[in-house]
């Protein structure tokens, strides 16, 4: 299993799509710190005339903290589709796998190796970006982090790196059984469904109409993506203890926190992937 | 022991196609064949074998143990028919790769790799990419692959569709090394005369079920031919070989080629002396010969040449693949 991971990490970290992702991060930041810049002398020169403006600190603060949080989530999803999605179909559609599930070893590490190598790619990338956004909102803007503690970073990085592995496992599950088109296809929908729910359910909790949160809610159960980026934004504002986090909603607001229950059954989610892959994987005629 | 022993074993594919019932016993240390026309099951039986594909029904071993035993595979190597490796490792990282999908020790794989590199004629490559490497050299990395493990059992599915003739001919040699090494080789080929030299045992699948298996060459010898060069010979001439059980198939007059004419014509014989006669007959087993030259002689027929006329593979197997019937094991 271990073999097959370090061969899928070492392919996965020389495809294209990586090395794109890679230069597009490295101009995210660029950009982002350049924004956070703007802002933060903005700031400053509104303290300077008016006084010190917590509300608008916290407002503002908090929609930059959720950008560059929600586009790094995203430039993770894309990595995580467009990479993932052909590790087990394209793999059999093209005959690689056929000298290599020929030998001694049980199909289900073939599965395993696949998701931890294209799994350690996803998460020590999301880790880098994870961190660097939280520090550059400390440089710029550390007002919006001053009630984080380690605890608060630590299960916000868990997180942040949860999102991307939901889309692999579910890319892992339908390329075990589909076509590589069909099952990039259907992950995409579902992400896309899940970016969807999550706003309705958002706009939901806005307008007060509980079917409109209770769609949303379905839909997170169906592919919590979007749940696990709305629960991270709880975290890293440490929403239930700071008054002024109610005021920060907006497109990286949240209306409705998922509870950490979520955490909980994106875990058996992505226990729940890997088992059907397994499954699906075992049975498939090569 | 027998390298491979399959008992009804079926892959269909929602009832139709793949291969059904095959029962097949391959022994160790031979080159067996497998033959069929397109699409006849050949590639799925391998692929169930090799663990590709999950059996409809029956069951098989490979080496005394179910084919299904992860364990066994340890000594079975394996050629795709379709070969595909991942083209950005170098020919070396690649079998290092393989080395240690098959449990290799590390220690192990470095001593095996510039033997089989060796025995493919890939030491010099073996630095380069393989997605640098043309088809025929992925064929040979790949048999290398299959050879890696020391294999007892080898499954080599079409192993020569890639390669050009001089490829073709150390590919033979080295199965035949190992042939004497006493390896087992289940060949899978459209090339009949590969088989035809290679092969000890064959098997023919048509339309998904086992038609043959066995030696083709006593196969080949249930049908014995043989062709007799007679001088002039008249049709009562004829009857005691009729008599004596040798069937005549055909008979024709050879024209001489001028450097035996003018022999003849200086030697001083005549027209009738220089005429030749190809007579072909049956016969049922080879030692029949001697009688059936026996009833010529005593019917005043000159001889001039007997050549045992043995059916080729190739012969056979259309014989056996366009039969409207039948199984004939």
């Amino acid at each position: 299993m271990f073999i097959l991971a370090r061969l899928t990490f070492a392919e996965a970290a020389r495809k294209r799509i990586f090395l794109v992702i890679l230069f597009l991060s490295l101009a995210f930041f660029l950009l982002y710190g350049i924004a956070l810049d703007f802002a933060s002398q903005e700031l400053m020169r509104l303290n300077a005339l008016r006084g010190r403006q917590p509300v608008i600190q916290q407002i503002v603060g908090n929609q930059l903290l959720g950008s560059g949080m929600y586009f790094a989530s995203f430039l993770l999803a894309l990595l995580a589709l467009l990479a993932s999605v052909g590790a087990v179909a394209s793999e059999i559609e093209n005959g690689l796998l056929h000298a290599i599930v020929s030998k001694p070893i049980p199909r289900s590490s073939i599965i395993l190796g696949k998701f931890l190598g294209y799994g350690s790619m996803l998460i020590s990338l999301g880790l880098l970006l994870f961190a660097g956004i939280v520090a550059l909102n400390r440089l710029y803007n550390p007002q919006i982090l001053s009630l984080l503690t380690p605890v608060h970073l630590v299960y916000g990085a868990l997180i942040f790196i949860l999102q991307p592995l939901v889309l692999l496992g579910l890319s892992v599950v339908f390329g075990a059984a589909l076509r590589t088109l069909t099952a990039g296809v259907i992950v995409t929908v579902l992400y896309v469904l899940g970016t969807v729910g999550g706003f309705l359910e958002q706009v939901g909790g806005l307008v007060q109409k509980p079917s409109l949160v209770n769609l949303g809610i379905a839909i997170s159960l169906l592919i919590p993506s979007d749940a696990l980026f709305r629960k991270l934004m709880t975290v890293l504002t440490v929403a239930q203890e700071n008054p002024l986090a109610s005021l920060s909603l907006g497109p990286f607001g949240v209306a409705v926190p998922p509870s950490n229950l979520m955490i909980i059954y994106t875990l058996l989610y992505l226990m729940a992937c890997v088992g059907l892959a397994l499954y699906n994987f075992h049975k498939k005629d090569l | 022991m027998l390298a491979i022993e399959t008992e009804k074993l079926t892959k269909t594919y929602s009832g139709r196609g793949g291969c059904r019932d095959i029962s097949l016993a391959v022994p160790q240390g031979t080159v067996f064949g497998l033959l069929g026309p397109n699409g006849a099951g050949k590639s799925t039986l391998v692929k169930m074998l090799v663990g590709l594909l999950h059996a409809t029904s029956g069951q098989g071993c490979i080496l005394g143990r179910p084919f299904t035993d992860l364990s066994v595979r340890r000594k079975v190597g394996f050629l795709p028919e379709n070969f595909r490796y991942h083209d950005w490792l170098t020919g070396e990282d690649l079998l290092r790769f393989h080395g240690a999908l098959f449990g290799l020790s590390s220690a192990e794989v470095r001593a095996r790799i510039p033997v089989v590199l060796g025995q493919v004629g890939m030491t010099e490559q073996a630095s380069q990419r393989v997605g640098r490497y043309s088809k025929g050299m992925q064929q040979r990395i790949g048999l290398a692959v299959a050879l890696l493990p020391d294999p007892e059992l080898l499954f080599l599915d079409e192993p020569t569709s890639a390669l050009d003739p001089i490829g073709r001919k150390e590919v033979r040699e080295l199965l035949e090394r190992l042939k004497g090494q006493g390896k087992t080789v289940f060949l899978n080929s459209h090339l009949l005369s590969e088989l035809e030299t290679l092969c000890d045992q064959i098997a023919i699948i048509k339309q998904g079920r086992l038609v043959y298996q066995g030696d083709w060459r006593e196969l080949a010898r249930h049908s014995y031919q043989t062709r007799v060069v007679v001088g002039d010979v008249i049709p009562s001439q004829l009857t005691g070989a009729g008599e004596a059980g040798f069937q005549l198939l055909s008979q024709r007059r050879l024209g001489l080629g001028s450097g035996l004419e003018a022999a003849a014509r200086s030697e001083g014989g005549s027209a009738t002396d220089r005429l030749r006669h190809e007579l072909l007959f049956h016969i049922p087993e080879q030692y029949f010969i001697p009688k059936l030259v026996q009833s010529l002689v005593a019917s005043g027929i000159d001889i001039f040449e007997v050549t045992p006329q043995e059916d080729s593979l190739e012969k056979l197997f259309l014989q056996l693949v366009t039969q409207e019937e039948g199984p004939s094991q």
